[in-house]
């Protein structure tokens, strides 16, 4: 992304980098002041841009709010390691290489799991929701690839046998969302009331996720 | 808990004070879930509940107090939740610890709001990190609660539960999940099943399973 910005001459070269300043700057101010509480015209004033310029990109605060969040999953799945894709390997090593993924992520970046929780608030108004909703479901991929890694482990005897894996999938996100927003709310205060690192309750989710996945003899 | 009980056996004018206390913190749980905890002044609650601010105050010296007895308020729902068996010592601690599950989804699915204003407790706590108030209301908790660090250690004792598990971390991981799952959910009851194809309950469900899986010894 940052090659084609920086590599792309002329007028779609300003364009992007217009496009880019405006995220930015926008991520500054959402994560300081709240999604909800940001609007075009705070966006416009911090950037020093017009309003009318920052409609030229986007339509309204949820879109740009949309961005963010498509960026970090594509970053999210850029930085899955390779294992992860590795068709020689069992679907539980795949799976757990996922999960390995998905915590080295969060420990690089914890306050992108605050943001996806400020995301969920923002349902809470139904015309925003209304619009995040067809949002999500245009930029939907075609298949999931927690599930795909299920279906493989159950088929390579990996996995349990009984599981679905359109649900298993729904339940691995469930649990690792709601695990990285309660840990990210409590960044500042965790290690001094439990004792315990964050890494470690995370790393020891992730055992306790593939044990009671994994097929038992 | 035992405060509720009170109240409802209490009779002149301890009975009266009681009922009160209660009062203020029903009246103040209802606008901190509408307007956010740190919009709602004492004086709000005061307007609302028909009472003057001195009245109030001759129960919680601020805000924060109210939040705090709300909070453990919630702690006791939580416990009052769980079946009996949870305390049983002639189950195995995995059954037990199943047990403990089926509570803590049973308290979410009766009190969704609690799930809600932990939301909002998340992020004044954040912002206080009043740490030595968290754990003292911790040990208040832990001493009429389940305690499920030693759950699970029965648990590894009766072989039930897998014996590599390190008690405190196991626990500290599960109410890691159990609250931040709560959360998510209780802010996506309306788009969730839209969106996942599955019920709330049903991946609620799953997720317990998934734990309980990945904690018990294999056989």
């Amino acid at each position: 992304m940052t090659n084609v910005v920086n590599t792309t001459r002329g007028y779609f070269g300003h364009r992007e980098r217009q496009r880019e300043r405006i995220l930015m700057t926008a991520e500054q101010l959402f994560t300081r002041d709240g999604i909800s509480n940001v609007s075009i015209a705070d966006i416009a004033d911090a950037v020093g841009m017009t309003r009318a310029t920052i409609y030229r990109y986007f339509a309204n605060r949820i879109e740009i709010a949309w961005a963010l969040q498509r960026r970090y999953s594509e970053n999210l799945i850029n930085s899955m390691p390779s294992d992860v894709t590795n068709a020689n390997l069992l679907g539980l090593t795949r799976l757990r290489a996922l999960l390995r993924g998905f915590c080295d992520y969060f420990f690089q970046y914890p306050e992108r799991a605050l943001y996806v929780a400020q995301l969920d608030r923002l349902q809470v108004n139904p015309e925003d929701n209304a619009q995040l909703v067809e949002l999500r479901r245009n930029d939907m991929q075609t298949e999931d690839p927690i599930a795909a890694i299920i279906v493989l482990g159950i088929r390579d005897g990996s996995l349990r046998a009984n599981l679905d894996a359109n649900k298993t999938s729904t339940t691995i996100y469930t649990m690792i969302w709601g695990l990285e927003r309660r840990l990210a709310a409590s960044t500042a205060t965790f290690e001094g009331e439990y004792h315990l690192s964050q890494r470690a309750i995370y790393e020891d989710a992730c055992q306790i996720i593939i044990q009671g996945l994994i097929a038992r003899q | 808990m035992d405060d509720m009980q009170a109240t409802n056996t209490m009779r002149g004018y301890h009975g009266h004070r009681g009922r009160q206390r209660e009062r203020i913190l029903r009246v103040a749980e209802t606008l901190f879930l509408r307007d956010g905890i740190e919009s709602v002044g004492i004086n709000d609650i005061a307007a609302t509940a028909n009472i003057t601010r001195a009245t109030i105050y001759r129960y919680f010296a601020n805000r924060i107090e109210i939040v705090w007895a709300l909070l453990q308020s919630y702690g006791a729902s939580i416990v009052n939740s769980m079946p009996a068996d949870v305390m049983n010592p002639k189950l195995s601690g995995a059954v037990r610890l199943q047990y403990v599950f089926q509570g803590f989804m049973a308290h979410f699915f009766r009190y969704p709001e609690q799930s809600l204003f932990a939301i909002q407790f998340d992020q004044l706590y954040a912002g206080h990190k009043d740490i030595e108030k968290m754990n003292q209301f911790k040990i208040a908790l832990v001493q009429t609660e389940f305690p499920l660090s030693r759950l699970i250690e029965a648990g590894v004792r009766d072989g039930s539960l897998r014996a590599n598990l390190d008690p405190i971390v196991t626990s500290t991981t599960i109410l890691a999940i159990i609250w931040g799952i709560s959360r998510h959910f209780a802010q996506l009851s309306t788009t969730f099943e839209y969106e996942n194809n599955f019920t709330i309950r049903e991946i609620y469900q799953e997720v317990c399973d998934v734990m309980l899986q990945g904690l018990i010894a294999d056989k």
